[in-house]
């Protein structure tokens, strides 16, 4: 496969829609995070600017993992060889963030860097804070995802990865 | 060699080169590499990645953890590895960091995505 075709042109746009909204419902209301919307995103709507996509939000798909890959899209959650989190498929990653010990969650992104990947995809690397329950002290995190197109204009997570930076 | 296996290969001789021998990194990177250094890119390709390491300071990395997942094809590593590093032998700056890694041949990667971000306090 030659390595530059297939490569979304819409990158920066599609990274930054997808972090404001996937942030957006975890905080809200993560057992959210595994719906679909009801319209498709489509390629020429994401020619909105950035601010007007943000108000937008709820009238654009994410399918955040797919239907038809249960087994498909992974995620590590503060992973390590001494205690392993990694999940893989809808049911396993949608459990492990359901049963997160907090009610309440606020992320503040504070860094979103984006770049195409082969075969039309976008990687999304986050950094920024995160404050739980009633918790003063925010917690500083990064988070990569690898974003694919669903063949329909939406894209799904296949790649998740979540660690707090400590210290 | 697992993905992981081959991270933990790459990523400490990425480094090494890097730090000691930062001409050495052109090898890695091909015309679709992209870095994005402290949300400065993507510049793609080996000549643009290299013009920006060479504006860098010497720098030690110190890897804390490095951790893989496969990526959209059989070839390719997602990597994500955090850690620590000293510029100029100043106060150590905690970062975190992206590669996704293809492989060219069998046992050979080169790097098609990286992504910088220092961890400010």
């Amino acid at each position: 496969m030659d390595p530059l075709a297939n490569v979304c042109s819409n990158f920066e746009q599609v990274g930054q829609a997808f972090v404001s909204h996937y942030y957006n419902t975890f905080d809200a209301n993560r057992s959210h995070l595994g719906q679909l919307y009801k319209v498709t995103i489509t390629t020429a709507s994401l020619h909105l600017l950035p601010s007007e996509l943000a108000k937008c939000s709820t009238h654009y798909l994410f399918s955040f993992w797919p239907s038809q890959k249960d087994e498909v899209s992974m995620l590590n959650f503060e992973h390590s060889a001494e205690r392993p989190g990694q999940y893989k498929g809808v049911s396993a990653i949608l459990s492990k963030i359901q049963s997160l010990p907090f009610q309440q969650v606020k992320h503040h992104v504070i860094t979103i860097d984006c770049q195409p990947t082969p075969g039309g995809g976008v990687i999304v690397m986050v950094c920024g804070n995160l404050l739980v329950d009633a918790e003063q002290i925010p917690q500083k995190f990064s988070q990569v995802f690898q974003l694919l197109p669903s063949g329909n204009g939406s894209f799904y997570i296949l790649n998740d990865i979540f660690r707090l930076n400590i210290g | 060699m697992s993905a992981d296996d081959v991270a933990k290969a790459f990523i400490p001789h990425y480094y090494n080169l890097f730090d000691t021998n930062r001409a050495g990194l052109v090898s890695l990177f091909r015309n679709e590499s992209t870095l994005t250094f402290e949300g400065d890119g993507p510049k793609t390709g080996p000549a643009a990645i290299m013009e920006k390491f060479n504006a860098l300071p010497p720098v030690q990395h110190q890897p804390q953890t490095i951790e893989t997942q496969p990526s959209t094809t059989p070839n390719a590593i997602l990597v994500f590895c955090t850690g620590q590093i000293l510029i100029e032998a100043g106060k150590p700056l905690k970062y975190s960091e992206v590669f996704q890694l293809v492989a060219s041949a069998p046992g050979q990667y080169y790097l098609h995505n990286v992504i910088f971000r220092f961890n400010y306090a």
